[in-house]
């Protein structure tokens, strides 16, 4: 039988360590990290590109169902959640985790849910990889509005807060947000950064750029109809006439 | 365009709510006051015709049956100013009614207040009932001498009017202060059960039954420590699940409890320090209030970092004042300290407690880590 290569994210020690001996008891499963924070499990799952991860559903800064929503396809490992919370164990079994685990856990309950992944490991499946993070993404959306994001940096993850970026366009798949000098990548669509972002405070100007609307120092009617917005560092953008109607309700 | 920012600023300063809400202030009203000018309309106009050869505003017609209708109208008008005089004064009586403030208002002044305002209308009304009777009379008497007619006719209407005023206000108030008790009441439960609740989070709760676990294989005497702080903590939940203030050493006890629990879940990656005044031990303080800024602190300050961190807890009297200090060496503030239930549920609490006088605040410190204060009357 072919090793499971497996991560363990979870803020508490003495729940990482519960499931490190666990797994040891267990056949065929092999620990290659373990992280305490959502961040940490990023970086983990970028470079170990892991089979399985036990996460923690429940953890400060960014939670268990937040990072599963900051990952491509590159790297779809099968997913327990480990939660206190009843209503997120259902809620994780419903967006198609392979399993979930109460604490405390128990060695029978972790045996069933390792049997689970193997299963799932067999036939692995793209399109209900992309169901989960798609539920994980609405289970964060349903929080409120993005107060930041997740950029890389190579293998390094970290945060970007909402209210420093000025403006944002997109590149390919990614979001590219433009934070005084510095640029940064960010997963997303401009669809979901317009949806998720406080619509006070960011507004969509055209189809690939939104900008924060304190950043705003002129605005600029042109022969052809649009629009230049420029902003507070002496950028100029074009905002198109579907998309002006937007600005212009935002500062009538 | 320059004055986009002065646009923008001006689209947040105008809310629809004030569009709308003089018309639900107006609406209840709309019945009484048709009632009341459909009333004077009618005196108003009932003393309109001219009766030829009446004499006498108060002669006894009233054994008489008038002749026509306008004469019965008439009648209406004239004989029952006192009436009208009632209908008008009645509502501006209820707003009057309605401002007393018996805590702050003396009962004797009160008292005087009314009689004069009860005199003034009497002889207002009689005045203006006098007037009307010998309007175009060739001869009037004095006065004076109509006055006890007046009296006569009308001091019962008065006594009508105040004992209805009276009578109105008491009952308005009676309900009013019943309404407010059983908001109180059901406020005070329900804040008891936010105390309880935040306590007994599943995430605490579990997560130590989760330690205990795992140390019961590695450790089987730390996890029998935990799980007697553990017995510790719910003994002291059960112990105040009625009470809503405990001495603020309770209160030191509970919390140094909690840490400890925490430094097993934290493989003693968390180190704590629990300082207070010895004035204040006996103050009284809301139950469990500390908790969820050292679940804070917890969380951000020592679960963020791989390298733990060190929290303390502080009390101190300064002047009339209570100030209770939580303090951690983590991270600091990277956003706007941005409230979580718990900070919302504890300025709440503070709230109903100590009402505006108290002050919640998180501050930054140049080092690293928060300082979360509170800062109460002395109780």
């Amino acid at each position: 039988m072919k090793s499971i290569r497996a991560l363990i994210v979870d803020d508490e020690p003495l729940t990482r360590e519960r499931v490190r001996d666990l797994a040891a008891r267990a056949e065929g499963i092999a620990i290659v990290g373990e992280g305490a924070n959502g961040l940490q499990a990023l970086d983990l799952i970028t470079r170990h590109k892991p089979d399985l991860i036990f996460i923690d559903v429940e953890m400060p800064e960014l939670n268990g169902f937040g990072v599963i929503a900051e990952l491509d396809d590159d790297s779809a490992p099968a997913v327990i959640f480990i939660t206190a919370y009843e209503q997120y164990a259902k809620k994780a079994f419903d967006v198609g985790a392979v399993d979930y685990l109460h604490k405390p856990i128990t060695p029978s309950r972790f045996a069933a849910a390792i049997a689970r992944a193997r299963e799932k490991l067999e036939r692995p499946s793209v399109a209900e990889w992309r169901r989960l993070v798609a539920a994980a993404s609405e289970a964060e959306r349903a929080r409120g509005s993005r107060k930041r994001f997740v950029v890389k940096s190579g293998s390094t993850h970290y945060f970007v807060q909402v209210d420093d970026v000025d403006w944002i366009d997109a590149a390919d798949n990614y979001l590219r947000l433009h934070v005084g000098q510095k640029t940064h990548f960010a997963r997303g669509t401009m669809k979901q950064a317009e949806d998720e972002l406080d619509s006070d405070k960011f507004v969509r100007i055209h189809r690939s750029a939104i900008i924060a609307v304190n950043r705003i120092r002129a605005i600029r009617n042109t022969e052809s109809g649009s629009h230049i917005v420029e902003l507070n560092d002496g950028m100029q953008l074009s905002s198109s006439r579907q998309y002006f109607r937007r600005v212009s309700e935002l500062l009538s | 365009m320059n004055g986009i920012e002065g646009q923008a600023g001006r689209k947040t300063g105008c809310s629809t709510g004030h569009v709308f809400s003089p018309f639900i202030v107006k609406k209840k009203w709309i019945a009484p006051a048709a009632l009341w000018i459909a009333a004077l309309a009618l005196g108003i106009y009932a003393k309109a015709p001219e009766i030829p050869g009446s004499h006498g505003p108060m002669a006894p017609r009233v054994s008489q049956l008038p002749p026509d209708p306008r004469e019965l109208l008439f009648m209406l008008g004239v004989g029952s100013v006192v009436w009208y005089a009632v209908a008008m004064a009645l509502p501006f009586l209820l707003l009057a009614a309605r401002r007393v403030d018996t805590e702050k208002q003396k009962p004797a002044r009160i008292a005087r207040l009314s009689f004069a305002i009860f005199i003034a209308l009497f002889l207002l009304t009689a005045v203006i009932e006098f007037l009307v009777a010998y309007r175009g009379m060739p001869s009037k008497p004095s006065f004076l001498s109509f006055l006890p007619v007046s009296l006569r006719q009308d001091l019962l209407a008065w006594i009508a009017l105040a004992a209805f005023v009276v009578a109105f206000e008491l009952r308005r108030r009676s309900m009013r202060a019943r309404l407010e008790r059983e908001r109180l009441r059901a406020q005070i439960a329900e804040h008891r059960l936010v105390a309880l609740t935040s306590q007994l989070h599943p995430h605490f709760l579990f997560n130590t039954l989760q330690g205990i676990s795992t140390l019961i294989h590695r450790d089987p005497d730390a996890a029998d420590e935990m799980l007697s702080k553990l017995s510790d903590l719910l003994r002291d939940l059960l112990r105040h699940r009625d009470t809503a203030l405990v001495s603020l050493d309770e209160e030191l006890k509970y919390i140094r409890t909690y840490l400890d629990i925490s430094k097993f879940r934290f493989a003693d990656r968390l180190s704590f320090t629990v300082e207070a005044d010895q004035s204040v031990g006996k103050m009284k303080v809301p139950l469990f209030i500390l908790q969820p800024l050292v679940e804070n602190a917890l969380n951000h300050g020592i679960g963020a970092r791989a390298e733990g961190g060190k929290i303390c807890v502080r009390a101190h009297q300064r002047g009339g004042r209570l100030q209770l200090e939580v303090e951690d060496n983590g991270g600091g503030l990277d956003a706007p300290p941005e409230d979580g239930v718990g900070l919302s549920n504890t300025r709440d609490r503070l709230h109903t407690m100590y009402g505006t006088d108290h002050s919640l605040e998180l501050e930054a410190i140049a080092t690293g880590g928060v300082i979360a204060r509170i800062d109460v009357p002395t109780r």
